[in-house]
């Protein structure tokens, strides 16, 4: 997968969030966005998903530019899996309609195929047995995992993920954790923003750093995490990695 | 009503001696009053019974009424809802306009001055000009409240939707609508209580609806009280269904929360 970014910028309001970031990021799988809250990592992996747009500039997923009009938007976004941090199934609806909704009403499956695929990957994900429950009757782990459902049922391009395990607890990170890496082996593509660097360092074969509205630093985990060269990327690592 | 009376406490509910002495207080009283009520008029019981058809043409013109409110007020109250949200600010300003008039001035001067008003171009059918300014009424009340219902659904909601590749009236459809309707069931259903207690007003404009039912056998039998009695009644028939079904929405939101 490549992602080309060029002259990008975005701003809320006053604040400069990314300021004219131009970079190439190639990576057979899995891309993991590291560094502090506010860096702008957050703000690049939405305009990723097409969720907003940019003030400046323009990004392309492997040579496609991302469109800017609405409707054009939306069609590139329902090519996406995208799950967030927490609380983004819907409530009123139990697991498997979750996982229906967009299947028949975005995608138009007919209804016997998208109840035959959304059953077979809530039990590859061993969600069988809570299909008809409600968001409500799941453990925080188990959310999360059938929104990663949701995600793949329509058999996305590539799947971006929010911190997707910061509103866990360490069992329940462990357990999504453990799917993310599952899914990696089936070779679909990976963006993912995180604090968990241990997975990052496994899982990821290109992570890049943002920092202060820019990418300060873009390598093989490795490199990035035992000998970053830029100052800042040093300091914070220590900081997170001492305990 | 029984059951809600007992146990509108669940995790203390009231010892058995106490239940018992509620029903006991609560017959007495009721005896007391109606013997009161016995006493003072002029039991002429008789003659209301006489005229039991006019109470009855009258009830069902007031159910007719109101059904008709509810399912218009509800469509109305519906787009003013969406037109307070509208991206075009001049639908905005007049939806908010027309909601602050509405719920800023009393449902009687409402339906004078609209009476009157009508009056002047010649529109003379009770019936559809009562039905038409109750519904107003209640329709900007109705506004309020699905407006509320749909700013309760939150954003993450509206992000996930947009996620997925949702359309702009999908997302209301799928998303909006079910949580909305949801948030707002119990106090939707005391409108709806509201607006069949608010029909009664209509009785100015000579509509012969339950209140004018009963106030037309008042004047043709002298009996005020005995007219008056099965027009209270008759009323708590449709509201009290009306409350208790609320109750049992609120209780069943409750518990899915």
């Amino acid at each position: 997968m490549k992602i080309e970014l060029r002259g990008v910028s975005k701003r809320f309001g006053a604040q400069s969030v990314l300021a004219n970031v131009t970079a190439t990021l190639e990576f057979p799988h899995t891309l993991a966005l590291i560094g502090p809250s506010g860096g702008g990592k957050s703000t690049l992996l939405r305009l990723l998903a097409g969720l907003i747009t940019p003030d400046a500039g323009s990004l392309s997923v492997d040579g496609h530019a991302i469109p800017n009009s609405t409707s054009a938007l939306r069609l590139y976004r329902a090519q996406i899996g995208i799950v967030f941090q927490a609380f983004n199934l819907f409530p009123h609806l139990s697991a498997l309609e979750n996982i229906l909704l967009p299947l028949t009403q975005v995608h138009h499956v007919p209804s016997v195929e998208a109840a035959a695929r959304a059953q077979a990957v809530l039990e590859r994900f061993h969600l069988a047995t809570h299909a008809g429950k409600r968001p409500s009757e799941l453990s925080g782990g188990q959310r999360q995992r059938v929104a990663i459902a949701r995600a793949i049922a329509i058999q996305p391009k590539f799947l971006l993920f929010d911190e997707p395990t910061s509103a866990l607890d360490p069992e329940m990170t462990a357990e999504v954790l453990d799917l993310l890496a599952e899914l990696r082996s089936e070779g679909r593509p990976m963006i993912l923003v995180t604090h968990a660097m241990g997975f990052a360092r496994h899982t990821a074969d290109l992570v890049a750093f943002v920092s202060g509205g820019t990418l300060l630093e873009i390598g093989r985990p490795d490199q990035i995490l035992e000998a970053a060269v830029h100052p800042e990327v040093r300091q914070f690592l220590d900081r997170v990695l001492r305990y | 009503m029984i059951a809600s009376l007992f146990f509108d406490r669940p995790g203390a509910p009231s010892p058995r001696w106490a239940r018992v002495a509620t029903l006991v207080i609560l017959a007495a009283l009721l005896a007391a009053v109606c013997f009161a009520l016995l006493a003072a008029s002029t039991s002429n019981w008789s003659a209301i019974w006489d005229y039991r058809d006019v109470f009855w043409r009258g009830w069902l013109l007031t159910i007719r009424i109101s059904l008709y409110a509810l399912a218009l007020s509800t469509v109305a109250g519906l787009l003013l809802a969406l037109a307070r949200r509208a991206s075009f600010l001049p639908l905005r300003s007049l939806a908010l306009l027309t909601i602050e008039v509405i719920r800023g001035s009393p449902l009687l001067v409402q339906i004078l001055f609209i009476w009157t008003a009508v009056g002047l171009v010649r529109i003379d059918d009770r019936l559809l000009v009562g039905t038409l300014i109750l519904s107003g009424f209640s329709s900007a009340y109705l506004a309020e409240m699905i407006r509320s219902g749909i700013e309760s659904v939150g954003a993450s909601q509206l992000e996930s939707a947009r996620a997925i590749g949702l359309t702009p009236l999908q997302t209301y459809r799928f998303v909006i609508f079910p949580q909305a309707i949801r948030q707002i069931l119990p106090s939707l259903a005391g409108q709806f209580a509201s607006l069949i207690k608010d029909s009664s007003l209509l009785s100015v404009i000579g509509l012969a609806e339950f209140t004018q039912a009963a106030q037309q056998v008042n004047s043709a039998t002298y009996s005020t009280l005995e007219s008056y009695v099965p027009l209270g009644i008759g009323y708590l028939l449709l509201t009290l269904p009306i409350s208790a079904l609320s109750r049992l929405l609120e209780r069943r939101f409750h518990y899915e929360n």
